[in-house]
């Protein structure tokens, strides 16, 4: 076992680790944030998508044990004061979610992809957004999505 | 109906969806979420082989494990 030390939505955590244990798994059953999807738990899906120093994720890719130290935001760190993040409001507008599986990786891919600067046109936001696979939207009204969130944001080129 | 009949609330118009806050705030619930009172892993052992007959399989030791309610 190893002593992990993890801030979490802002929620200091100390955890007795495996070093074996994805980091999904103890943001989902460590700490009981069942808001990050295991889609594949290969890293082609992209649901389990979470922020860590502020970068994107895919948290079935990463130990837990990696993550010691890190400061990391899941989908249920977005909101504040029951206000949702510009990204979550733009879906919500856009109908960009249906059965909403994949939806916490896609707004936290998003917001890295927006708060880099880097969601500056259609084309942009399809080939960042290409690691996270949606089987309901056919993607067209997340990328409408992501280019209202940019604007709000004032991140659109 | 008259040609000028009022158009109805929702007919032809969006509607927002009611149960989005729940799934964009983290806060949808899946099969995979829940874990009701005597969920039970399952694990499929696969053969260490790569090409070889199987005449007989021990489960003796499986069985012998702690925590294991069946072996098949």
């Amino acid at each position: 076992m190893r002593h992990v030390a993890l801030t979490v939505n802002g929620t200091r955590h100390e955890l007795e680790l495996e070093p074996r244990e994805l980091l999904v798994y103890v943001l989902r059953e460590r700490l009981g944030l069942t808001g990050t999807s295991v889609g594949c738990d290969t890293s082609s899906c992209g649901a389990c998508t979470v922020l860590l120093n502020g970068e994107s994720v895919k948290s079935c890719t990463l130990l837990g044990v990696q993550a010691d130290g890190a400061q990391i935001t899941t989908i249920e760190g977005l909101a504040s004061d029951g206000e949702l993040h510009p990204v979550q409001q733009a879906f919500h507008d856009n109908h960009a979610l249906q059965c909403g599986f994949c939806t916490p990786g896609m707004v936290m891919a998003a917001v890295s992809l927006i708060e880099h600067g880097e969601a500056t046109d259609e084309g942009a936001i399809r080939m960042g957004l290409e690691g996270n696979l949606c089987r309901c939207t056919g993607y067209h009204n997340i990328v409408l999505a992501v280019e209202q969130a940019a604007g709000v944001m004032g991140k659109a080129s | 109906m008259s040609a000028t009949a009022e158009k109805t609330a929702y007919v032809g118009s969006p509607v927002k969806r009611r149960e989005d806050r729940t799934l964009l705030t983290g806060r949808g619930t899946y099969v995979d979420n829940m874990t009701p009172v005597g969920t039970l892993s399952m694990v499929v052992v696969r053969s260490p082989f790569a090409h070889a007959r199987v005449t007989s399989i021990s489960l003796d030791a499986a069985r012998a494990s702690e925590g294991v309610v069946a072996a098949f």
